[in-house]
């Protein structure tokens, strides 16, 4: 019994972080694939494509700065970088970050871009398009832009996700910017597990929903098991009065009966005893180590004995079968 | 050297070293229905039918068809034994006591016999009633049966009253060289059993021996 609760413990402390990391956990990072290296250049660019699962970097001076794109699918890309402050700009087909001591291809030096990671984030369609400059540069920011999410002034809101967990505020972006970062996006990757990835990341909420359906689902079932021998429990639902009573009836007599096959199995060993006392008795009469008249008296003594057991056994065992 | 003769009776002969002393008197003695005629008979059909000996069944209280009848149930056909001349089965009254003897004597010269039965002496020691006549008639019956070396059972019945003695009046189990007591025990799971009393020149066993009675006669059980 002690087990049995002990592995359903064990199970249940397996079960909610299982349950916790699918409702609260970095989702987009179980789909993201290992950053790829690449030598960087002044100029980082990457083309729609090849932005997936890239890691640019650029020297500049003493300073290396990394980014990192994780993924991208359809009208989707979303790129993170380490530090808040900087600037991304996609220019036509490419994908430019604007680095410090401008050696980029826009003149304006004084944007800064830094690292960054990519997530994918399947129930929205996201695109990055810029960052917004915040004084804490401790964390990671996300900055992400749906195409639902079209104003009337023909401005879409960007959410900046912070750790992509929560959207904390809004940005406005123009259209212009947005087409152009379509034409980039618009190609599917080909990639097939980057697009069985996609599959799940896409529905991401449903599988979610799913996962924590199942989770709930064994948990119960783990609490079933656990207690279904349980007494105290069983009893709780028993609604039914009557029925409660002819159960402690039927145990009572479950009693009962068990104490007559007890008692009639000692009597039959009585009974075996006295059949080897006999034929005991027999063999030194048969030996001459008993005289004739003793060896009548004890068969008689057995005999007696013998016949008052078994009319007790036989006795009993009409009860027996009374319960049968 | 002594020569054994088997006795037919399965069990009994390894109890006696190989079996009766050849020419040997042999009492079977015991009470009412204790199988005296039943173990006679498996001796003397044994002889005719194993070892070729004939056989003198000599009845003072049953007729000879009724033994022939009782014998068919083991599968013993003294009919057809006695057609071939194995087997005699003779009745002496027991008031014939004087006769007896010669009548004995005259049938085991006719028949060349090996074995023979008397069943039972009793009888005869009723008749005779002194304890001196009794055994002067046994023991003048007994030297000529020794004389003419035929190997002997005579059955002697136990009184039901009695317990000390071995047979009606006590004098034919001193006569003979063989005592074997038949008796039934109804609280033993057998309740059928043998004891060899006495048996001159032979290392018998001491024992009781338990036997039952099979289709095909007595059987002596292991104790």
């Amino acid at each position: 019994m002690q087990n049995q609760y002990l592995i359903s413990f064990c199970l249940i402390l397996i079960l909610i972080p299982s349950i916790g990391s699918m409702v609260f956990g970095r989702v987009p990072e179980m789909f993201s694939g290992p950053p790829i290296s690449t030598e960087g250049s002044s100029i980082l660019t990457c083309t729609a494509d090849s932005c997936v699962n890239s890691l640019l970097y650029n020297e500049n001076g003493s300073t290396r700065t990394q980014y990192v794109i994780l993924s991208r699918s359809k009208n989707e890309l979303i790129v993170k970088w380490n530090k808040p402050h900087g600037n991304l700009i996609i220019n036509n087909l490419t994908l430019s970050f604007v680095m410090k001591g401008c050696d980029s291809v826009v003149s304006n030096c004084s944007v800064q871009t830094y690292p960054a990671e990519v997530y994918v984030w399947g129930d929205y369609s996201w695109i990055l398009l810029k960052q917004e400059s915040l004084s804490n540069y401790e964390n990671t920011y996300y900055y992400v832009v749906t195409n639902k999410m079209r104003l009337d002034n023909g401005q879409y809101l960007a959410k900046i996700v912070n750790n992509g967990l929560k959207p904390t505020n809004y940005i406005f972006i123009d259209q212009a910017e947005l087409n152009m970062h379509y034409e980039n996006l618009d190609k599917v990757n080909e990639n097939p597990t980057h697009k069985i990835l996609n599959f799940f990341k896409e529905n991401m909420l449903f599988w979610r929903r799913i996962g924590i359906g199942i989770a709930i689902f064994i948990f119960i079932l783990i609490l079933i098991f656990t207690f279904r021998k349980n007494e105290k429990i069983k009893s709780l639902f028993k609604f039914d009065k009557k029925g409660a009573v002819e159960d402690k009836e039927l145990n009572m007599k479950l009693r009962e009966y068990k104490d007559l096959k007890n008692n009639l199995e000692t009597l039959n060993r009585k009974l075996r005893a006295i059949e080897d006392s006999r034929r005991e008795t027999q063999k030194k009469y048969y030996r001459r180590a008993l005289d004739e008249n003793t060896f009548k008296q004890l068969m008689r003594t057995y005999e007696q004995a013998r016949i008052e057991l078994v009319n007790e056994i036989n006795g009993l065992k009409k009860s027996v079968d009374r319960y049968s | 050297m002594i020569t054994r003769i088997p006795t037919g009776i399965p069990g009994l002969d390894s109890l006696m070293q190989g079996g009766f002393i050849e020419g040997s008197i042999n009492l079977i003695t015991g009470r009412t229905g204790t199988s005296k005629s039943i173990l006679c008979s498996q001796f003397l059909n044994y002889g005719a039918t194993k070892l070729n000996q004939k056989g003198l069944y000599i009845t003072s209280e049953e007729t000879t068809g009724n033994i022939v009848r009782s014998m068919k149930q083991f599968g013993w056909d003294f009919d057809n034994l006695e057609k071939k001349g194995m087997i005699k089965i003779l009745e002496v009254q027991p008031f014939e006591a004087k006769i007896v003897i010669s009548k004995i004597t005259e049938a085991i010269e006719a028949m060349k016999l090996q074995r023979l039965v008397i069943d039972s002496v009793s009888m005869f020691e009723y008749t005779l009633e002194d304890q001196s006549r009794i055994r002067k008639f046994l023991y003048t019956l007994f030297k000529r049966l020794r004389e003419m070396n035929i190997l002997t059972i005579v059955t002697s019945e136990i009184p039901e009253e009695v317990n000390a003695r071995l047979s009606q009046f006590g004098a034919v189990e001193f006569l003979v060289d063989t005592v074997i007591k038949l008796q039934y025990m109804e609280l033993a799971d057998t309740r059928r059993s043998l004891m060899i009393r006495k048996m001159r020149m032979t290392n018998h066993s001491p024992n009781i021996h338990p036997f039952e009675i099979t289709k095909t006669g007595v059987n002596i059980l292991s104790i």
